[in-house]
């Protein structure tokens, strides 16, 4: 800690990344201060300018050498937000120098990148999180569930998690996805792997809930939506069952679906099969519902850096309006939970719940429901 | 499921959510000694009807005799349908949602204080892809359908 008692945040990556949102809610807990941004120096130009740019906006300074910015002792926490194919490497350097790192979801492209940062991890014993939804009240209702032992034995769980972003119904119809079995390229301006993107929400969820680890996958993913996916050979949409130990059955699905699919942000629901009961929970439950003589949600216009919706930053520049259908009934502090339960890992000298090590077995899982898609087989994570 | 049945062809139909391309759907059975097997077949045969695909491939996992069973199904044409059935000791309930490659239909049974608003699903006599669900659970690998 710095000799004014809080923790100095490096920040990596820029606009047009997770970052837009993490630097300010880092900034909100009053035990960190943010010290710069910095990159890698043969980093892609226009990473660096986009990182620049936050930086300029936040008044923070860019530091071009990351080795230099990891040498200062005024960092303590890497908040880690470069493009996914970036982030084994980057990560494991951070770990490295001794610097507790924050990790954007997903932590890595592949099992083997994560497990760069997962060993540089423990040789260094700093403390890391990836950014999931399971410090969100409404993950923390099922999780209460569940460990109350109302529904008995658990047998089965399903979670779907999906984005109501983006303008479907330009992809083509009734063209099967060819899957391939691993991911070379995960970051373009128009589209991401949505399975990976938004299924890493769901299946981490499923991982923190059930405890347990996933011996088999079977998946299948889709171009359902958008001509961009298709465009950059990446799918929309995924789904996978898994095995989970002690005969637990799993499934998730995870995709984006398009602005006008959802009364609110997308499904995020969870359903617990139990031995004695089945409970289900919808993160969109408790809420208002308004009908009101005002204008209808209207899809926003596509930002030609940001087709799908994916960034605080070019959302703003087109004015982009919230629907107002459904209103939450709950808290709104769900993001800043999950920033300060970091803290308080670093401060109470106790491991995240999705610690690198733990988030790597979504990737693990991910990864493999990819071979499954590719193969038509069931992939085993145990041999 | 008749009236479910009828009112989401009627959605189709009109081209309101394109073409389906998944169907996630969620089956309480109540008060049921019987196999599940059944009523994961019944929801197969509603997700083949919906889906303008012929089955390709069926995966299955759980037990028709116990606590669940959980299929998925991979289409010709690249759609999916991941279909769960639970045995429950409350209502049968089901909670599905359909996808277009333009928009979504979501249904679920009213439960809780409003349940008896609502219109439980009949379960008919359908046993679309039974074989190779049953099949399926037992070599625990996915089962190539002809078509």
């Amino acid at each position: 800690m710095a000799s004014n008692g809080k923790y100095g945040v490096l920040l990596l990556g820029g606009h047009r990344t997770h970052q837009e949102n993490y630097a300010g809610l880092f900034a909100n807990d009053s035990r960190c201060q943010l010290i710069a941004f910095a990159d890698e120096q043969d980093a892609p130009i226009e990473r660096i300018e986009l990182a620049q740019s936050l930086a300029k906006e936040r008044q923070l300074p860019f530091i071009p050498n990351l080795d230099e910015a990891l040498a200062r002792e005024d960092v303590h926490i890497v908040s880690l937000c470069p493009e996914v194919e970036r982030r084994g490497r980057i990560g494991a350097k951070c770990a490295e120098a001794g610097k507790h790192v924050y990790l954007d979801k997903p932590m890595a492209l592949n099992a083997d990148e994560a497990k760069l940062i997962v060993d540089a991890v423990v040789r260094n014993g700093i403390k890391t999180q990836m950014f999931s939804n399971i410090h969100s009240s409404w993950a923390r209702t099922v999780k209460h569930a569940l460990d109350s032992g109302r529904i008995g034995e658990l047998k089965a769980i399903h979670c779907d998690v999906m984005f109501a972003k983006g303008h479907p119904g330009s992809a083509p119809v009734g063209q099967k996805r060819k899957q391939n079995p691993t991911l070379d390229k995960y970051s373009f301006v128009e589209a991401k792997p949505e399975m990976f993107d938004i299924g890493v929400y769901a299946v981490s969820m499923v991982n923190w809930l059930t405890g347990k680890r996933v011996q088999k996958v079977f998946g299948g993913t889709g171009n359902y939506f958008f001509k961009e996916h298709h465009g950059c050979d990446l799918e929309d949409f995924g789904a996978l069952v898994l095995s989970i130990d002690e005969g637990i059955t799993g499934t998730i699905a995870a995709g984006r679906y398009g602005w006008q699919s959802h009364a609110q942000g997308g499904v995020r629901k969870v359903h617990l099969v139990g031995s004695d009961a089945t409970l289900t929970f919808d993160a969109s439950s408790n809420r208002l519902e308004v009908f009101a003589a005002e204008p209808v949600f209207e899809p926003p216009t596509p930002h030609p850096l940001d087709p799908m919706g994916m960034w605080s930053s070019t959302q703003s520049e087109i004015g982009m309006r919230p629907k107002q259908h459904w209103i939450d009934v709950v808290s709104e502090n769900d993001g800043q939970r999950e920033f300060s339960a970091f803290i308080d890992c670093i401060e109470n000298g106790v491991e995240s719940e999705m610690n690198a090590e733990f988030a790597a077995h979504s990737v693990e899982i991910i990864c493999a429901g990819y071979r499954s898609a590719a193969s038509g087989e069931v992939v085993s994570l145990t041999e | 499921m008749e009236l479910l049945k009828k009112a989401v062809d009627s959605v189709i139909d009109k081209d309101r959510i394109g073409s389906p391309v998944f169907l996630r759907c969620v089956l309480n059975v109540a008060h049921s000694k019987d196999s599940l097997l059944h009523a994961a077949a019944e929801i197969t045969s509603l997700a083949n009807e919906w889906i303008p695909s012929l089955p390709q491939t069926v995966y299955a996992q759980g037990d028709v005799n116990a606590s669940q069973v959980t299929v998925m199904v991979k289409y010709n044409d690249g759609q999916m349908a991941v279909l769960c059935v639970n045995r429950v000791e409350t209502e049968t309930a089901i909670d599905m949602m359909l996808v277009g490659n333009k928009g979504v239909i979501y249904h679920e049974t009213p439960i809780g204080r409003h349940y008896l608003s609502g219109t439980p699903p009949q379960l008919g006599n359908m046993q679309a892809l039974a074989e190779a669900i049953t099949k399926s659970l037992a070599t625990g690998e996915p089962i190539m359908e002809e078509g």
